[in-house]
């Protein structure tokens, strides 16, 4: 017999979450997300509506700046963080409630290859779905924003995307702890929502600035609000995955170690 | 050597001792039938043998390959049928049985070939791109049986395989599984029906809180109690521990 092909085990289950209820969801919120930040970049570039105050407003804040990132980028952060829970928050306690565990792990798989396996078909699939919806998105946006480059662009995109691996590493984390699926859908987005409450209100309150500071969502979200430099985003970038791989090594630890 | 080796094997669970010192072997081609009540611990057995619970004392081998330290490899020979378990109800069953051939290490040419070579041996042909949520449960554990074998392991372990199928949903099981045996393969499966193991078993063994407490063939069982069958044989060994 052959060695276990991976490629073709993590594709298989790709493909399997991108053509399935949830898949759709995370497209409608996808290409909602592209759709209403082009909708709001044409309303808000008009400087004689309600909208064009506010960011007149905003301007006057000295540690505000407008960008069409901040009003695209919140909607990416919302969607990144509430569409990649999706694809992995039953990815483990679903197997266990489910009875399928058994008839998975009885194949020459290690523990860690299916955590891993787990892992990479969610990233995937959610990476499919996020860049597909995205770079054409690109192109609704681009006219109305004659400054907007596809590198800047792309680097956003990037940013979320990583974000949206953390997100993915504690979501397997609360799925390898959870006992339901119920109680894993409600911890992981309970817990997101609740991230989301200081970086929402940042700007008004300097406590929960310090609390926002606390996660990697401020960093995607720094960047929504600043320019990008390269070397930086690269450096936020790492963090964020390093704030991520913490999660995931608790998440292999506990499954190692647990009778099924 | 047997196929599968048991020694000394112990697994506790938070108060519980589920198996106290098991010894067991079950040699090549052998049929072996893995009898006890409820909570005896042979359920605990084959997930120790398959990697899904750890032992907490003891050896286990299979093939002389050592389960504890080399599973993966152990598990290249193992095909495993849970007493019960889930399958994606929105899969045919040559998807899934696919998905579980790719996991195994075949190549997809390997698995269609296999998957038509088993569906025709356990009837399960002119089912294969139907839904498995719309099968019936003696067709859906016939799926069971084939993700079991696709890889063409040489020991089967079996938890209870007839447990709730008709009688003759229960006697094509059987079928199969002897089979599989006349074929070389090794089966241990587990199980409370007793007539299911006179049937097709060449040997026996009764686990009673966690511990081998009889073992020989069918007919050497009820000689040795002076009883007319294994239900009495299993009532007296069971009663008197």
């Amino acid at each position: 017999m052959d060695k276990v092909n991976y490629p073709a085990i993590v594709w298989n289950r790709t493909f399997n979450l991108i053509f399935s209820i949830r898949g759709v969801i995370a497209l409608l919120m996808s290409i909602y997300m592209v759709i209403a930040g082009a909708y709001l970049i044409d309303v808000l570039m008009e400087s004689s509506t309600v909208y064009g105050e506010l960011i007149t407003l905003f301007n006057n804040r000295p540690d505000m700046q407008f960008q069409w990132f901040f009003f695209d980028g919140a909607l990416m952060k919302l969607v990144t963080i509430f569409t990649a829970p999706l694809f992995i928050f039953d990815a483990v306690s679903g197997d266990k409630k489910g009875e399928k565990i058994g008839i998975l792990l009885s194949r020459p798989i290690t523990r860690v290859q299916y955590m891993l396996i787990n892992l990479i078909s969610a990233t995937l699939a959610f990476g499919l779905i996020f860049f597909g919806t995205l770079i054409p998105g690109y192109f609704a946006i681009q006219p109305q924003v004659p400054e907007l480059t596809f590198g800047a662009y792309l680097a956003t995109c990037s940013l979320m995307f990583l974000l949206g691996f953390f997100v993915l590493c504690v979501t397997l984390l609360i799925s390898t702890i959870s006992k339901s699926n119920l109680i894993s859908f409600i911890m992981a987005f309970g817990l997101f929502s609740f991230l989301m409450l200081p970086n929402a209100m940042k700007y008004n309150s300097d406590t929960f600035m310090d609390m926002a500071k606390a996660t990697p969502h401020y960093y995607a979200s720094y960047f929504t609000t600043h320019d990008i430099t390269a070397g930086l985003y690269v450096g936020y970038a790492l963090l964020i995955v390093i704030f991520g791989i913490p999660f995931l090594a608790l998440a292999i630890m506990k499954f190692q170690k647990e009778d099924l | 050597m047997g196929a599968i080796e048991i020694k000394k094997l112990k697994k506790d669970y938070k108060d519980v001792q589920a198996l106290k010192g098991l010894d067991l072997i079950v040699e090549e081609g052998q049929v072996y039938g893995f009898c006890g009540p409820n909570g005896a611990g042979k359920s605990t057995t084959l997930k120790i043998l398959v990697g899904l619970v750890y032992a907490t004392g003891g050896d286990a081998s299979i093939k002389g390959i050592d389960i504890i330290n080399n599973g993966v490899e152990a598990r290249n020979h193992i095909g495993y049928l849970p007493e019960s378990y889930g399958m994606p109800g929105w899969d045919t069953p040559r998807k899934f049985l696919t998905y579980m051939g790719i996991l195994s290490g075949m190549s997809k040419d390997e698995v269609a070939k296999a998957i038509e070579g088993i569906a025709s041996e356990i009837n399960l042909t002119e089912n294969l791109d139907r839904r498995i949520k719309a099968l019936s449960k003696g067709n859906k554990q016939r799926v069971g049986i084939a993700q079991a074998l696709i890889h063409d392991p040489d020991i089967l372990l079996f938890d209870e395989p007839t447990t709730g199928l008709d009688p003759l949903g229960r006697n094509e099981v059987l079928d199969a599984m002897k089979a599989f045996a006349d074929k070389g393969k090794t089966v241990l499966f587990s199980t409370h029906i007793l007539s299911d193991v006179e049937k097709i078993c060449d040997k026996v063994g009764i686990i009673h809180e966690g511990l081998l407490i009889e073992q020989g063939s069918p007919e050497e069982l009820r000689q040795k109690h002076g009883a007319k069958d294994l239900d009495e044989v299993f009532l007296k060994v069971a009663r008197h521990g």
